[in-house]
């Protein structure tokens, strides 16, 4: 008998932990594109690094991408980018934290592919500044694979464009984010 | 002024135009360079390099230069698009040094297996601390060239 209350004590003990573990989803190799294309030539760039993670109970999202870790086509743009325009060295990182609005309207035990909306804050450049985006989840055994598009205007973050390339940065960056999701305790 | 002289002039001209941009040009659509054959500005174990970001910040100023890590792999991640990234740190902490391949240098690293030593170069892009406290904070290296692989397991 206390063998059976000492084993359903514990088992009541330790629940709670176990699923709140089971319901977060990470990636520390998230994708993330941003075009800032203004004129004829490209300026985009891509950051393989990026880390996410995922409460599935309650919705939260998080990013975090390290602004050295964009990679361009150029190195010339590339090296503008961190010492001119979002000063990596003084703020090396942008993160995002927020929260999936909709979060009771996707399943995630079960294979398929929901609408969600996020809302949340942005920290760039040292300003943070609030956004809300459209985006996917798709699920498929047991994985996630989040994808969104979102524009922000560097305005907001106090990125000033030179006048002599401000035909070819556009105002409003374009960013993707492209992360597949595997659970926690894996 | 001589013929022979503006003739001169004129040409110098030209060859300081056609230099400058030649120059411009180039820089212009230089391209990030293959870090093989280029000497690290630092030579360090992963944990080390880890502890340098972890206890106080001596590793931010080699942040943007290229570092060879010494350590051995915990793990191979590759991802849909064929991008991989080599795992270095002791399995005992989630933390380690992250380490993505260049591209031209993939298969180079073809028979790579966890548990062995190896020597990793790469640029330097950060340290990514983990506010989860779930997932282990990570100092991140692009483009990097591996250099040497010990076929032995060794232990950490």
């Amino acid at each position: 008998m206390k063998n059976i209350i000492s084993f359903l004590l514990s088992t009541c003990l330790l629940l709670p932990a176990t699923s709140h573990a089971q319901d977060k989803f990470y990636t520390k190799q998230g994708r993330i594109y941003f075009d800032a294309t203004g004129g004829m030539e490209k300026v985009e760039a891509t950051s393989a690094g990026a880390v996410c993670v995922l409460d599935t109970h309650t919705g939260a999202v998080q990013f975090a991408v390290l602004l050295k870790g964009f990679e361009f086509e150029k190195a010339l743009m590339q090296e503008h980018f961190n010492e001119n325009y979002v000063e990596s060295d003084k703020y090396p990182r942008a993160e995002f934290r927020g929260q999936i609005i909709n979060n009771q309207e996707i399943a995630y035990k079960k294979n398929g592919t929901y609408p969600a909306r996020v809302k949340g804050k942005l920290t760039l450049h040292g300003e943070t500044k609030e956004i809300s985006c459209e985006g996917n989840l798709t699920i498929k055994d047991g994985r996630i694979t989040v994808t969104g598009d979102f524009v922000i205007p560097l305005a907001d973050y106090h990125i000033a464009i030179p006048s002599l390339v401000k035909d070819k940065v556009a105002q409003q960056v374009k960013i993707r984010v492209d992360c597949l999701l595997d659970a926690l305790n894996n | 002024m001589t013929m022979k002289k503006k003739k001169l002039i004129l040409l110098s001209m030209f060859a300081v135009v056609a230099t400058v941009a030649l120059y411009g040009f180039r820089e212009y659509y230089r391209r990030n360079r293959d870090l093989a054959g280029i000497p690290p500005d630092l030579v360090i174990r992963d944990t080390t390099l880890l502890r340098w970001f972890t206890a106080g910040g001596a590793g931010n100023s080699y942040i943007g230069h290229i570092v060879q890590v010494d350590g051995m792999i915990r793990k191979i991640e590759k991802d849909e698009q064929a991008h991989i990234i080599v795992i270095l740190g002791a399995s005992t902490t989630p933390s380690a040094v992250r380490c993505s391949i260049d591209s031209v240098h993939i298969g180079e690293i073809g028979g790579w297996q966890t548990g062995h030593r190896v020597k990793i170069k790469g640029m330097l892009v950060g340290f990514n601390p983990d506010e989860t406290g779930l997932l282990g904070s990570d100092v991140e290296l692009n483009r990097c060239v591996p250099e040497q692989y010990t076929s032995t397991t060794s232990n950490q």
